[in-house]
């Protein structure tokens, strides 16, 4: 037996506390009411057979004590809420209030935060958290604040548009050395193998009805036009559920027909404008969450590029054979040149340095006011230097191949010079164009496009020092610097420097198919079902035995 | 005592004194030796109702031998006729700390004055006498023994008197009424009015009845607090004439108890007045007065 509101030993001290205060209390001395009467004859008469309660004296009602005391324990364990074989009050439960997508099918989630509220007041203030569990993950209950704070912070709250996040949740739980057991109230799919090993999870019944069906969009992608055109680019879209194919519009405008592959809809060199790609599924279902997705096409301008002529010969056909690049003679976007060469200054340029001592084979030069190691882990990615054979290199100069990074009013990549001589093979290799491609891009401010943006998952791109960053809600920046960012909720993310927004969408597997399916509740009993059945007997027996008492007091057989 | 003072006013009310007149008392032949009156006397006198007649005797009153008689037997006869005479009442009313006990309701003493003026007005009406006795502890005399309807009002302010002069004294029956047995009043009926409460209980009346020579109404005002008196849980309980206290837990076995111990002393006052030959009247001093009265004074009342 164990008790849902105290420990055993607080239940027997309290036990031990009340025989003792009811044994007082049967000495104590009466406030008697004084009353005046004609005669007292007839009632000495009458207490002769019931003589008044004296002080101290000695125990006179042991019977009466009994019952007392019977009655006030009854009551006292019933208000310790015993629980056989229950979890005891030292087991700290985490109440994880799932608000992910998929929540928001039928009526799901007003029964689970319902379900949440009833275990709330059942449980003890100090032996439980309430956390939220849906785009973010947020507390919504500390240990000890009152129950009635719930229901304020529950108010407005709805399912976000993301996928879940129990999984991540518990996992961190455990290693945040999260004690006791997390109750779920929710229908997030949480796989068994998921649970790490010293954390039991179980899930709480709320009643709802499963979905009946569901479709949605679970993949939109977008990938370089497999054609090579610089300006166009590749879309993919993929539906789960019993569906028809989706409508696809970019700006409004329908698409042509897709083709079909294994692995969804395929649409071919459609225009990188930066136009708003949009696929949504046809009719309701269960879930409205999933039923569109969005996709930010990227914007492929030309790259407009300066040669300067003393290159022409190393690095002109190169250029010439990229299609995104358009040489022109003014205005460009970025310059190639040779070191001491004063064509338009201010430019991001690529510049051929003279191989002196000391000189590295690459140096990139960025503003003074980035982090040097950002932009050469992004300059590194970037323009492909991952890519060069940096030893045959190194053998072909003598020299060690190096990559300096240094602060200087514009943006700039250094190539020593002795890297396009003619006896050495790097203009020859199959990663020069590359490298030569790749460091346009990079100068020219070219962004690398996410294949797709999804809620809850890592966007392709790591948010650099140089990429615009992407706001908040609140206005503030939320994409950290130096690690891949990842959306929490499907919507519009804006640009710190206004361009064009990041569509992101739902697009996850699981909540859309979990609708459908149905949900797979593990029953968990709520505290208040397991502890009320002992309570409740506990509080019936003392009813009885109060009957019984008042019984005994209006037949004069107890005082 | 009485939380609001006890007046003339309060006591008779004009519809009581109004209602008095109406009524008279029932007896039976009164003793000899009183006043003229309008009762028959157990005496044969000079009245005006034939009773017999009886052989003639020397001394006797020419004047009332029955020639008719004679002329007929050839023997002397004399015509005897009924003696009315008066009825002395004697009221003695319990002016003990018990009758002004007004703890659940008016107190006692107000309808037992009313009582012992309803009954002398039914004496002093019909030329009886009414003589007025008050006791708690002793008995004392308040209002001579006479007659004559001037002598109500009189009788009133008296009555009014004690009421107002009342203190808490015990009853002790026996001592007074032994005084009222001893005082040589001619026989008459003798009323006590009174709630009982001797510490002595009903054995203390029958002992006091003993020795008395009139005629006895018992008269017991009682209150609705008596059978069922308000009080539960732990108290602490005065009497009010002896000042003695009792702890006490009363719960409702107790009160079963205490009812069961008031009745079985109604019972002993019944026997008392049965074996005395006494009538028992019982007064609640919670209802209205006159009908109850009306049982005693009007058309087929009881006769003590």
């Amino acid at each position: 037996m164990t008790f849902a509101q105290m420990s055993a030993g607080a239940v027997l001290a309290g036990l031990a506390a009340l025989a003792a205060a009811l044994f007082f209390l049967q000495r104590l001395r009466v406030r008697r009411r004084p009353v005046r009467v004609a005669t007292t004859l007839f009632w000495r008469e009458a207490a002769g057979e019931a003589p008044a309660r004296m002080l101290t004296e000695r125990f006179r009602h042991p019977a009466a004590y009994a019952l007392a005391l019977l009655i006030a324990s009854l009551l006292w364990v019933a208000f310790a809420r015993p629980a056989p074989g229950g979890a005891s009050v030292g087991d700290f439960r985490t109440l994880v209030l799932d608000g992910s997508a998929g929540m928001a099918a039928g009526d799901r989630f007003e029964r689970a935060a319902a379900a949440l509220a009833r275990h709330v007041a059942a449980l003890p203030s100090s032996a439980r958290q309430v956390v939220w569990s849906g785009a973010t993950v947020r507390t919504l209950l500390n240990p000890g604040e009152h129950p009635a704070l719930l229901a304020r912070r529950l108010e407005g709250l709805r399912p976000e548009p993301a996928p879940s996040r129990l999984e991540t949740l518990i996992r961190d739980l455990a290693r945040t050395g999260g004690r006791g057991e997390v109750i779920v109230f929710g229908d997030a799919p949480l796989r068994p193998a998921s649970v790490p090993d010293g954390i039991r999870v179980s899930r709480a019944a709320s009643g709802a009805r499963p979905a009946t069906r569901n479709a949605g969009i679970t993949g939109l992608g977008v990938a370089e036009a497999a054609s090579g055109a610089w300006d166009r680019v590749d879309i993919l879209v993929r539906v789960a559920g019993d569906a028809a194919p989706p409508v696809v519009t970019l700006e409004g405008t329908p698409l042509p027909a897709g083709e079909t592959s294994p692995d969804g809809l395929l649409f071919r060199d459609v225009p990188a404008a930066g136009g708003l790609l949009s696929a949504r599924v046809r009719g309701g279902d269960a879930l409205s969450a999933d039923d569109e997705a969005r996709l930010r096409l990227p914007s492929r301008p030309p790259l407009r590029v300066l040669l300067a002529s003393s290159l022409e010969s190393a690095l002109l056909p190169a250029l010439a054979a990229d299609q995104a690049v358009e040489l022109v003679a003014e205005r460009p976007g970025v310059v190639v040149r040779r070191a001491g060469e004063t064509v338009a200054s201010g430019v991001p340029a690529l510049v051929v340095v003279p191989a002196d001592a000391g000189t590295p084979a690459f140096r990139i030069r960025h503003p003074a006011t980035l982090d040097p190691e950002l932009v050469l882990r992004e300059a590194v990615r970037a323009t492909g230097l991952r890519e060069i054979d940096a030893g045959a290199i190194a053998d072909a100069t003598r020299r060690p191949v190096e990559v300096e990074v240094a602060s200087a009013p514009a943006w700039g990549l250094e190539l020593r010079e002795d890297l396009l001589a003619d006896h050495h093979d790097f203009t020859r290799t199959r990663a020069f164009p590359l490298f030569l491609a790749q460091s346009v891009r990079w100068l020219a401010g070219v962004e690398r496009q996410a294949p797709q943006a999804a809620a809850g998952e890592t966007l392709g791109t790591e948010s650099t020092a140089r990429a615009p960053r992407f706001l908040g809600g609140s206005g503030k920046v939320i994409d950290p610097l130096g690690v891949p960012f990842t959306p929490a909720a499907a919507g519009e993310l804006r640009r710190a420097d206004g361009g064009l927004d990041l569509a992101v969408s739902l697009l996850d597997h699981e909540t859309t198919i979990h609708p459908a399916a149905g949900s797979e509740e593990s029953g968990v009993g709520s505290p208040s079902a397991t502890a009320a059945h002992p309570a409740f007997w506990l509080l019936f027996a003392a009813l009885l035995l109060l009957g019984l008492e008042w019984h005994l007091l209006q037949t004069g057989r107890i005082p | 005592m009485t939380s609001v003072p006890i007046t003339f006013e309060r006591l008779f009310e004009p519809t009581f004194l109004a209602a008095l007149s109406r009524w008279s008392l029932p007896a039976r032949r009164v003793a000899a030796g009183g006043r003229h009156g309008e009762r028959l006397s157990l005496e044969a006198g000079a009245g005006l109702e034939f009773r017999d007649h009886r052989p003639y005797c020397p001394g006797d009153d020419l004047r009332a031998i029955d020639w008719n008689l004679f002329l007929r037997l050839r023997r002397v006869f004399t015509r005897v006729f009924d003696e009315e005479q008066d009825l002395p009442v004697y009221l003695l009313p319990d002016v003990s700390g018990s009758m002004f006990h007004d703890g659940d309701g008016p107190p006692a003493i107000i309808t037992a004055l009313r009582c012992a003026l309803a009954l002398a007005a039914a004496g002093l009406c019909h030329h009886d006498s009414a003589a007025l006795l008050p006791f708690s502890s002793r008995l004392e005399v308040a209002f001579q023994p006479g007659g004559g309807r001037a002598r109500l009002l009189p009788f009133a302010r008296r009555l009014a008197a004690l009421a107002a002069a009342a203190g808490g004294a015990p009853t002790s029956l026996e001592p007074s009424l032994t005084t009222a047995a001893r005082m040589n009043l001619r026989r008459g009926l003798l009323v006590v009015i009174s709630d009982f409460f001797d510490p002595g209980g009903a054995a203390a009346l029958a002992a006091a009845l003993r020795p008395m020579r009139h005629r006895v109404l018992l008269v017991q005002v009682t209150r609705p607090a008596d059978a069922a008196p308000a009080v539960a849980g732990d108290v602490r309980l005065t009497d009010c004439e002896t000042g003695d206290a009792a702890d006490l837990t009363v719960t409702p076995g107790v009160l079963a108890r205490y009812r069961a111990a008031y009745s079985r002393f109604n019972d002993e006052l019944a026997a008392v007045a049965r074996a005395r030959r006494a009538g028992l009247l019982r007064v609640d001093a919670g209802a209205a007065l006159l009908p109850q009265l009306a049982r005693l004074l009007g058309p087929g009342g009881i006769t003590p």
